[in-house]
């Protein structure tokens, strides 16, 4: 079985990165491939580094109250490059109504605070847009 | 289409790459055949070394001048789970402001000798499509990294001032495979005393290179220049020699034998061992059972067949 | 000890009854406190041998200070109470300020935005979609007046929560005050400035290690000279704990990095005595009650003895660690949210029973929105409480003697002295930041929490253990869009309006002084001559380049 890819990225200026490194080693546990880029990425550089590693997931950390400007850029991106393979996914602080925003947008899953990994990678594996 | 169109793609190029990466020989000798022969530069040092800032301010220089850049960086596995965190890019950022540079982050996927089975073959994939000067960014955990060796032009090999040789040199038996020894950190310790001893150490080596020895602040900028010309002096000198050449055998020798390799290890790690284990003990002859393995390499275990 | 023979025996004896008595009934778990401290079943007079009154406690205001920096402590005078405001542009945020103070507060405490916090001008593509969103955007001298009309800055004290340029964030306070006929020597109030757990833990820098510390040093020296009312840094324990560190980390990396800010500023000539006194430290109130109370004992405790050891000050003052506590941001839940004024409740308990200074209780919906009005009283109401109402307040120190809270105190010096000892052979905090020592012991640690939670072993009531099926209720504060649309045609009006000659002679003026003099006059001159805070910072990342940090997971 191939291994599944998995870019982890905060978009944005926010330098809260806990949740991020935490989840990031976590899937490595759970024997996924983590790409991390650390803090500070722009849409830009996120769109880039998903080609460029070609990965199953890009999942997003946003704490800074500024989720629904850089999940409708990295979108927006991901169509421009023809994008549809890949899964896009968040977490962080997103209230509900955000959240169901984001859902319609196209982001296939947004996971709260305290949300257990268990969760997280049982969606990316029951979700993935690739065969495996 | 044919494949150099297809490469022009970065998407599709990046999916070959998976491709390749999860044992699709075809797809690897179809690659083979359209190699244009990119000056191929491994660099190898110790964590906290200063590795992924070195190729980065490289190849910004490198980008300015107009050359098409390829980075690969590995780093290790998890022995427990296989998976792994890729970090290089962190520190590679500033190189997302230029279109002609591809980056992949690759695992070791379990091996060992600081490049993944594939790697090579990647090498491969980014010099067919036309980036003429390709980095490999080894682990740099530093047993017995020098795998390297066999595919890379040019190897530089990354000192810093502030750890110890122990650490840095007898460990890793870096000592015999460098080109051009980098004391990088230059501001943080006592990087002259470093640079007196590498010089008196580092011998002509047989193919009648001398290797180099320069002094940075990678981050600061400090040394990059000299680093360009110590590579262009060595890229002359590979080309002159016919090294070139050799190299190219080199590297394609190393694929061969990862490719066996990856799969001989697939199934050592396999319960088949298990009964072969009973057997030997139960007397069966060594002889038979060795042969048994490595024809079961060229069976059921060949082609891109993983278990 | 007296009578040690006769504890032993006791001892032996209980040992009997415990094992009959865990036969029938087992210990429910292993027991640790938060910080993974192995605890015993009870503690005794045989734990504290070596303890000596005078030694290790004294009477509240004498050294070591264990007992507290007053003789009276909340007998004279509580403990601030303090909460934090500051969202959208400066007009916004003027508006919320005269409104606090009509409330009566004296103390104002400003937020900025991320791309104020990383020097970023509003109108720098970095920023886009970040405007005003975890606090005010402030670019320019124009709006730092407009922030404070009508306030008189003689009279209040303003504490700004501000690290990266903390120093011209400084310098447009000075001017805004002068601007109001206030003078420099009397303004009053705190600039966070704390930038070496910037490093390690919040991640809000902008330049390399090494000339941040050197700007931090120049805030110190001036204020000491220029300002002394003002607290030029604030020492924060409190990111870095958040990030995930336990509380030995937090309490030993804060220390160290307060020791580093000593150390470099006598190293610049300063006398100890002019800016020890006015040194201030920030900590986080987590959930493990003994625990807290014991990390605030000990940190009094180590920083009068190693600054008396390694100083020797003359004046008592420079030894008092004095500090503003906020209750713990990660100890809160989306879920079931009422239960945080619990949890807030019993960490602000902890703070006070460890004698702080001043206190920010967090409210139930804190960690993830700007707080409603309704929660944001009943956290001031919390503080209230326990000052008016509980007792708490009446006698000083009221644990110090219990055998556990000074078992405690101990172990947690013992286990701080050991991170010294480590980051001693380091090279130092720099070296050790670096390196990435400090972020990989957070970072160890946050995933070694997250792994006892995903199997159980740590309970989060409400998370993963109390379940209730339940719609997350966030809030929305949504910043309207003219506010961003008005600052920034104020600031495109402000860059129109002046000299770009006098500009471009100030900032150079700066940076050819960057690494040799103290910048803060340079900077107010940059300000003077109109210079924006991104035009400033800017100027300085051309001089010192910008930081990028090791790759630690």
């Amino acid at each position: 079985m191939r291994k599944i890819r998995v870019l982890i990225a905060k978009p944005g200026l926010d330098g809260h990165d806990r949740g991020a490194k935490v989840l990031a080693r976590s899937l490595m546990d759970e024997g996924f491939e983590v790409i991390y880029t650390g803090i500070h990425q722009t849409a830009e550089d996120i769109v880039r580094t998903a080609i460029e590693e070609d990965v199953d997931v890009i999942g997003l950390s946003v704490l800074s109250g500024a989720h629904m400007y850089h999940f409708r850029r990295v979108l927006e991106l991901m169509k421009e490059n023809g994008i549809n393979d890949v899964l896009l996914i968040g977490g962080g602080i997103v209230p509900e109504e955000d959240k169901e925003n984001l859902i319609k947008m196209g982001v296939d899953a947004i996971f709260n605070p305290g949300t257990s990994i268990q969760e997280i990678s049982d969606f990316i594996r029951k979700n993935l847009r690739r065969p495996l | 289409m044919n494949i150099e169109e297809i490469l022009l793609d970065k998407k599709e190029m990046s999916k070959i790459m998976t491709r390749i990466e999860n044992g699709d020989e075809d797809l690897s000798s179809e690659i083979l055949k359209h190699i244009k022969g990119a000056r191929i530069i491994g660099v190898t040092g110790v964590p906290g070394s200063g590795k992924s800032t070195l190729i980065t301010k490289l190849s910004s220089r490198l980008l300015e001048k107009g050359h098409r850049i390829g980075i690969i960086g590995v780093d290790p596995s998890s022995p427990f789970s296989g998976g792994a965190v890729l970090g290089d890019r962190v520190r590679m950022k500033d190189l997302n402001r230029f279109e002609n540079v591809f980056i992949r982050s690759i695992s070791t996927r379990g091996k060992i000798g600081g490049l993944s089975y594939y790697t090579a073959d990647l090498v491969n994939v980014l010099d067919a499509a036309g980036y003429d000067t390709i980095f490999i960014e080894t682990v740099g955990t530093g047993q017995d990294e020098v795998d390297v060796f066999n595919i890379a032009h040019t190897i530089i090999v990354l000192q810093v001032p502030t750890l110890g040789d122990e650490v840095q040199i007898i460990k890793a038996g870096q000592l015999e495979i460098g080109d051009i020894y980098i004391v990088n950190k230059a501001d943080q310790g006592p990087a002259d005393e470093k640079i007196k001893e590498l010089n008196l150490i580092l011998k002509k080596r047989e193919n009648g290179w001398q290797p180099l020895v320069i002094k940075t602040v990678a981050v600061k900028n400090v040394g990059i220049e000299e680093i360009i010309n110590a590579l262009d002096e060595h890229w002359n000198f590979v080309k002159e020699t016919g090294l070139f050449k050799r190299k190219i055998n080199s590297r394609i020798k190393y694929m061969l034998k990862q490719h066996a390799l990856e799969k001989l290890d697939k199934i050592m790690e396999s319960e088949v061992v298990d009964s072969y284990a009973e057997q030997i003990i139960k007397g069966r002859n060594m002889h038979e059972i060795v042969n048994e393995i490595i024809n079961k390499v060229g069976g059921e275990y060949g082609k891109g067949g993983i278990v | 000890m007296e009578k040690e023979e006769l504890y032993k025996e006791k001892l032996e004896e209980w040992k009997k009854i415990y094992k009959k008595s865990i036969e029938s009934m087992p210990e429910r778990q292993e027991f640790k406190t938060l910080s993974g401290i192995d605890l015993n079943i009870f503690y005794s007079p045989l734990e504290l041998k070596n303890f000596d009154y005078f030694e290790n406690l004294g009477n509240p205001g004498q050294y070591p200070f264990t007992r507290g920096i007053h003789p009276t402590m909340y007998r004279s005078r509580l403990w601030t109470f303090r909460e934090f405001s500051g969202f959208g542009d400066a007009i916004e945020t003027n508006r919320r300020l005269k409104y606090l103070i009509e409330h009566g507060e004296t103390g104002l405490s400003i937020a900025f935005d991320y791309p104020t916090l990383l020097g970023l001008d509003s109108d720098d593509p970095l920023t886009k979609g970040e405007f005003g969103k975890a606090g005010v955007a402030i670019n320019t001298l124009e709006d730092m007046q407009l922030m404070f009309k009508d306030i008189p800055l003689r009279d209040i004290s303003t504490s700004m929560t501000i690290n990266g340029p903390a120093a011209i964030l400084w310098g447009l306070y000075i001017l805004a005050g002068e601007s109001q006929g206030a003078r420099r020597n009397g303004l009053r109030g705190t600039i966070q400035n704390d930038i070496l757990k910037e490093y390690m833990a919040q991640k809000s820098f902008i330049f390399p290690p090494e000339p941040s510390l050197k700007l931090v040093i120049d805030t110190i020296e001036f204020g000491s000279k220029e300002l002394p009312l003002w607290n030029p840094i604030s020492i924060s324990g409190y990111h870095i704990r958040e990030a995930g560190a336990t509380a030995i980390q937090e309490l030993a990396f804060t220390l160290a990095n307060g020791l580093t800010y000593v150390e470099k500023s006598v190293e610049r000539g300063l006398d100890v005595d002019d800016f020890a006194p006015r040194l201030s430290f920030f900590f986080d109130a987590h959930i493990d009650f003994f625990e807290e109370i014991a990390k605030f004992r000990a940190a009094r405790r180590i920083w009068a003895r190693e600054i008396k050891r390694r100083f020797s000050p003359r004046k008592e003052r420079s030894l008092w660690l004095r500090f503003h506590t906020q209750t713990a941001g990660v100890s809160l839940t989306a879920q079931q949210p009422e239960n945080n004024i619990i949890r807030t409740a019993i960490e602000a308990m902890a703070a006070v029973l460890g004698g702080t200074q001043s206190l920010h209780t967090n409210s139930m919906d804190e960690a993830w929105a700007l707080p409603t009005e309704k929660a944001v009283m009943i956290a001031l109401r919390t503080q209230q409480i326990i000052a008016e109402e509980s007792g708490i307040p009446n006698v000083v120190d009221p644990l110090g003697g219990s055998y556990y809270m000074e078992w405690l105190t101990d172990k947690i010096e013992d286990e701080v002295y050991k991170y010294f000892d480590k980051i001693d052979n380091l090279g130092g905090v720099i070296k050790g930041i670096r390196s990435g020592f400090f972020q990989r012991e957070i970072a160890e640690s946050a995933y070694r929490f997250q792994r006892d939670l995903e199997e159980n072993k740590r309970v989060l009531v409400g998370v993963n253990k109390y379940k209730i099926d339940e719609k997350l209720e966030i809030p929305i504060l949504r910043i309207p869009d003219e506010l961003e649309d008005r600052h920034l045609r104020r600031l495109k009006n402000y860059k129109s309006n002046r000299d770009m000659e006098k500009v471009n002679f100030a900032l150079k003026e700066m940076q050819k002084n960057a690494d040799e003099k103290n910048l803060m006059p340079y900077i107010i001159d940059s300000i003077k001559a109109k210079a924006t805070l991104g035009e400033i910072v800017k100027a300085l990342k051309d001089v010192w380049g910008e930081y990028i940090e090791p790759v630690i997971y």
